[in-house]
């Protein structure tokens, strides 16, 4: 296999972009365990705005915080606070530490109990585009 | 239409796209870790997620979508420089047998309780180098099925397209592309 020199890394160096990727992407390996318990939460608390039939903006408005807040919060990358966790148990009705706490894992071991009884299947034609 | 180097020895790039500010893998792996999307995305196609892997359960797919990503995210970022991508990517149409330039090619996730639905895409430039130009989550058999996965085409084709009006047609091209412009 071809190898290239180090003069055609820097002519190629001068016209690349450099957005950062790894940094970000070492930043998500890094943090990877919050980032489950914060997704969980997140989950958790987009199934019961649906099943209470609230808005994100309603939530807010309970919260006392911005909706671009909780629009941050939904994705699963903020580290919350349990000041922020207790508002949120308390606006909507939800032990969301306790279930945290157990949590993710536990679902894990779950999902993969299930699996184990129904097998998915790949999907039929395999990738033919 | 610009380029991001993925692995610093320049045998992996991913494509920015002129209404993008990062690179298309870390748009693709930061929606693959944002839950509020993914939700989204499964509510919408929980048809074929029942109907190909047999899962009902969207927060059970919106786990195993960001487990598969960060592990498909860890094997690029510990890609040895010395890495066959070749074992990495392989030509979209399953019935490719022959070499063609600037061929399309795609990458799958390697997650082990299912099949993985995680695929990213890329213009091989020649054997062992690559340019990433999406992902997508593919839960149909054939990419033509569902608008998120054809918009994926239309980029391998759009990038290839961009490449090819610009005289690029294997790797030394790409060079000279630069050597040309500097």
């Amino acid at each position: 296999m071809r190898v290239s020199t180090d003069k055609e890394f820097s002519i190629l160096e001068k016209h690349e972009v450099k957005t950062g990727w790894k940094e970000k992407a070492q930043w998500r390996r890094e943090n990877r365990r919050w980032l489950r318990y914060s997704g969980f939460i997140a989950l958790t608390v987009m199934n019961r705005l649906e099943e209470k039939k609230l808005s994100q903006k309603e939530l807010a408005e309970r919260m006392k915080c911005s909706p671009q807040y909780v629009s941050k919060l939904l994705k699963g990358s903020e580290n919350l606070t349990l000041d922020t966790i207790s508002k949120l148990e308390e606006c909507l009705d939800l032990d969301l530490l306790r279930t945290a706490l157990s949590p993710v894992d536990e679902y894990r071991a779950q999902s993969n109990h299930l699996h184990v009884i129904a097998q998915p299947e790949q999907p039929p034609g395999s990738d033919e585009h | 239409m610009k380029f991001e180097r993925v692995l610093e020895n320049g045998r992996l790039w991913a494509v920015m796209y002129d209404e993008d500010c990062v690179n298309i893998l870390e748009k693709v792996f930061t929606q693959w870790n944002d839950y509020e999307w993914l939700r989204e995305f499964f509510t919408k196609h929980v048809d074929d997620l029942a109907t190909y892997f047999h899962i009902t359960d969207i927060d059970r797919a919106v786990f195993d979508t960001v487990d598969d990503a960060n592990d498909l995210e860890c094997l690029i970022m510990d890609l040895n420089p010395d890495a066959d991508l070749d074992e990495l990517f392989r030509p979209l149409e399953n019935t490719r047998m022959s070499e063609v330039i600037l061929g399309r090619e795609k990458a799958k996730g390697r997650y082990n309780i299912h099949a993985s639905w995680l695929r990213l895409y890329a213009i091989r430039m020649e054997s062992g180098r690559y340019i990433i130009t999406g992902g997508a989550i593919k839960l149909t058999a054939t990419m033509q099925e569902r608008e998120h996965t054809l918009g994926e085409l239309t980029k391998l084709n759009k990038v290839r397209d961009y490449l090819i009006s610009l005289g690029i047609f294997d790797y030394n091209g790409f060079e000279d592309y630069y050597e040309s412009i500097d």
